[in-house]
């Protein structure tokens, strides 16, 4: 069924994964029936501002944005690409959230600080500098939603509302198999010496798990590989900071010792590490403190 | 050039092109070493693997394999044996992937690209490549475990087995790709061979990959051989003995990795189809070590071959529903180790403390060897041909490009850019490729 | 640098009911006044204070947080406060990986009866904040 919507795909920068996600999707070709593409760029070398520039205003029915903005040139594009289309995706989690290349906003560090400034700036979320209508989460977007994004995207004649995400609402646990023991958390366990047990659910069992915080549609298929969830997918609806969601769902399951000094439980929470990389690996820079501050140091 | 700040291998999507008192054309490939180290600082052992293959997904399966391995070594584990047949199986699934991503949707199209190279008319459409593609991709997530980012690799084997179903589908796709790779490669000895032929730029360099103990090019682990430029060998050792020559090497002398390097530093395939068809190569070309830039494209197609070849038997030898897949770890130190990615020799080297977070990183890819190399390559092709800049030097700089392409180009499809500077440094011109 | 002078810190106090809301109350009754730099939000528990709350606080401009609820082994919701005591601990590392200093959250537990404890509280608090300077979080783009 052609869809004759006019499509664009731009990832001025990232890894490929997005990219790739996409062209190896089934419905590709189906969707590519019939639509007319404005362009297709996979890196920002791929266009310039001229040639977005002859694109007519509200020209583009679907643009997909996949990458990090990360600086004063890549927020201009995405101003200009946001006048160009009717509506926007953010796809994958470095459009959605800022991604991995977030933790770089939070990491002291002097090269890796000098970078940033010579960028001129810092990660931020598509969302942060233009109107999103859509997020298609995911590092890369598993199969699946990709599936389900061309499908409630160009494939039907439905549009689907602004705000849709297409991930499920609800957290990973409710498509991970795992027997829920609900075990207090009395001890941080790592990969160390011997993988978990993989029928029990992995907090359980004490290993760091993303799942109850982060949106599900990907199947689960981090546990399912014997890995915890890292969050790619973002936080769940109504969760504003994913970090912060899951250092309260882990404190929250540190049994109370009755101890009123709290030692105990400071042992356990102080034994978790990589606090950053742990609770933000993809989204620092959507936290709601966004990046490292100077806070009188 | 925008990049994220994990995206640190560097891109090369342009050339620069002065006109001063002769035509120079240089790439610069910009080196975030340390950049890289202060990302991973900090950061836990068991998660580089995941990390690190978001550094540039078109050779994530390498990259989280090199990256396992140095763990190992940091740990001091020797991976069961089980372990080590998955991962294997996952490189070779690897490398059959992301070659064949590069070969037919990383090119610029100038001059028909390899893709038009490869493609005879109605022997491979590009929906059976796409297709193939996909199979591949196939293949890596259900050995890696999600997608094409794995997630199976933890240091000191892997973090499940593979269920009966998924290996036995994962062998029916070999067998296909092993079709698709052979006819890839008779479509091109049909077209691009004659066209490697007519290429007559060459580069002398210096070769570096990976060999098994009968000297054979390994696609996965093995020791690290060097080889000169007349195929002597100057070094053999491992990723810790060859990482520091590689550090202090000199710019001028140029180390190549991939698929050239691995025609010369190799006594061949150990494959038997690949290496029926690298006879093909040599009776064509010479007996290696071979320097003709363009043959890195041959080379390439081959070695599609020859992965999906690795594939089939490495799938063969991994039983399913296989437990015993961890070894154990002694105390966290510091570890390098290398692997035969697609794109030539990845090695990785981490600096744990005591509690496995990590302190030091370091990754020496190919792309990062290759800048001397290019640019020896560019010089040759330009200097003494004159200071005008013609059609046909704009035309033979996109097919030299092209032939470091698993190199230098990640994303599909895209330009590459030659701007043009005068003497005063100002840009006087631009082209583009497509 | 700014003048802390004349730097009027804003402070967010998530109080609990049942006690340190309560005690504040009791100054206004008692014309015991605190500092009107700070704004209280009433909860139930200091266990329902989440990290979304505290971040958002200090994303909308709060220089300082104040938490007040039931001391050790009087809440009424069997460890509410201890959990969300547990929360805060954990959340201030977090604060201090992003380079924000977690003494501008403080924690207290003050009982119903206790306004004069809860108005020195509130002073000191502010003052220290006052001290610390506006938080750099809100500065952010």
């Amino acid at each position: 069924m052609p869809n004759n919507k006019t499509l664009a795909f731009y990832a001025g920068s990232g890894c490929g994964g997005c990219s790739q996600s996409l062209m190896l999707s089934p419905s590709l070709a189906t969707m590519l029936d019939g639509a007319d593409i404005a362009f297709w760029a996979t890196r920002s070398g791929d266009l310039t501002e001229d040639e977005i520039s002859q694109v007519d205003d509200k020209g583009i029915d679907v643009l997909m944005f996949a990458g990090p903005v990360d600086g004063e040139a890549s927020v201009a594009t995405a101003k200009l690409l946001r006048r160009k289309a009717k509506r926007v995706v953010a796809y994958g989690a470095c459009a959605h959230l800022g991604g991995l290349c977030g933790l770089t906003n939070v990491i002291p560090g002097a090269k890796l600080r000098e970078l940033a400034e010579k960028n001129g700036g810092f990660i931020r979320p598509l969302s942060a500098v233009i109107d999103v209508d859509y997020v298609l989460p995911g590092c890369p977007p598993p199969q699946g939603m990709v599936e389900r994004m061309l499908k409630e995207l160009f494939l039907s004649d439905d549009v689907p509302d602004v705000g849709t995400v297409f991930a499920s609402s609800k957290g990973v646990c409710g498509e991970c198999d795992r027997k829920h023991l609900n075990s207090p958390l009395e001890e941080i366990r790592r990969f160390h010496a011997a993988p978990p047990d993989p029928d029990i659910c992995l907090l359980d069992q004490g290993y760091i798990c993303l799942g109850p915080v982060t949106r599900g549609g990907c199947g689960a298929v981090c546990p399912e590989a014997n890995r915890p969830c890292t969050g790619c997918a973002g936080p769940v609806a109504g969760v504003l900071d994913q970090g912060g969601a899951i250092l309260q769902s882990l404190a929250s399951l540190v049994p109370l010792s009755g101890d009123v000094s709290g030692e105990k439980e400071h042992r356990v929470l102080d034994s978790i590490q990589d606090i950053v990389g742990t609770a933000y690996k993809y989204s620092a820079a959507s936290s709601l403190l966004k990046r490292r501050v100077n806070d009188g140091e | 050039m925008a990049s994220n700040l994990i995206c640190l291998l560097p891109h090369l999507d342009r050339v620069e092109l002065v006109n001063g008192d002769e035509l120079v054309a240089s790439v610069s490939v910009p080196q975030a070493r340390d950049a890289f180290s202060s990302y991973m600082r900090g950061r836990l052992a068991e998660d580089a693997p995941l990390y690190v293959q978001r550094i540039d997904a078109h050779c994530a399966v390498s990259q989280h394999l090199a990256a396992v391995r140095a763990l190992d070594a940091c740990y001091n584990a020797r991976p069961p044996k089980g372990a080590i047949a998955i991962r294997r199986a996952l490189a070779y699934a690897g490398v059959y992937y992301h070659h064949l991503e590069q070969l037919f949707f990383s090119r610029p199209s100038g001059n028909g690209g390899i893709a038009g190279l490869v493609r005879t008319d109605d022997e491979l459409a590009a929906h059976d490549v796409l297709q193939a593609l996909r199979r591949a991709r196939d293949v890596v997530d259900i050995l890696g475990g999600r997608g094409l980012t794995p997630e199976r690799g933890i240091p000191g084997g892997v973090s499940v087995g593979i269920a009966d179903e998924q290996l036995s589908l994962a062998r029916d796709i070999a067998s296909d790709l092993l079709r698709v790779a052979l006819r890839s490669e008779e479509g091109f000895r049909a077209r691009g061979a004659r066209w490697v032929e007519k290429q007559d730029l060459s580069v002398p360099a210096y070769s570096l990959a990976t060999v098994n103990d009968d000297g054979e090019a390994s696609l996965y682990d093995g020791t690290l051989r060097i080889v000169d430029p007349k195929g002597v060998e100057v070094a053999a050792g491992d990723a810790s003995e060859i990482l520091p020559m590689m550090m202090k090497w000199k710019e001028d002398v140029p180390l190549r990795v991939g698929p050239l390097a691995r025609l010369n530093a190799t006594s061949g395939a150990s494959t038997q189809r690949a290496r029926e068809l690298q006879k093909h190569l040599f009776d064509a070309l010479g007996a290696s070590p071979i320097h003709r830039v363009a043959a890195g494209n041959w080379a390439m197609i081959i070695e599609l071959v020859e992965a999906a070849e690795l594939l089939s038997s490495a799938l063969a030898e991994l039983a399913a529903g296989d437990s015993a897949l961890n070894a154990s770890l002694d105390e966290a130190g510091e570890g390098v180790a290398a692997i035969e990615g697609a794109r030539g020799t990845l090695i990785h080297r981490y600096l744990l403390d005591a509690d496995g977070i990590v302190q030091e990183a370091q990754i020496v890819s190919p792309d990062s060897l290759m800048e001397a190399d290019v640019n020896a390559a560019l010089s040759s092709l330009i200097t003494g041909r004159g200071r005008e800049v013609t059609d046909d030097t704009i035309e033979r700089i996109v097919s030299l490009i092209g032939s470091y392409q698993p190199a230098y180009l990640p994303s599909a499809p895209f330009s590459l850019r030659i701007v043009g500077r005068d003497k005063d440094g100002r840009v006087s011109q631009e082209w583009r490729r497509p | 640098m700014s003048d802390n002078k004349s730097f009027e810190p804003k402070i967010i106090a998530f109080l609990c009911k049942w006690t340190t809301y309560a005690a504040a109350d009791l100054c206004g009754v008692s014309r015991m006044p605190y500092p009107s730099n700070i704004s209280i939000i009433k909860v139930n528990c200091t266990g329902e204070v989440t990290a979304d709350m505290i971040l958002t606080a200090f994303e909308k401009g709060a220089d300082g947080i104040l938490i007040g609820g039931c001391r050790p082994g009087h809440c009424r919701y069997e460890g509410g406060n201890l959990k969300g005591a547990n929360r805060v601990y954990l959340l201030k590392r977090a604060l201090k990986e992003f380079g924000v200093n977690p003494e501008r959250i403080r924690e207290v537990g003050i009982a119903g009866a206790q306004g004069l404890i809860f108005q020195r509280a509130a002073e000191k608090f502010t003052a220290d904040i006052r001290a610390l300077g506006p938080s750099p979080v809100m500065s952010n783009a």
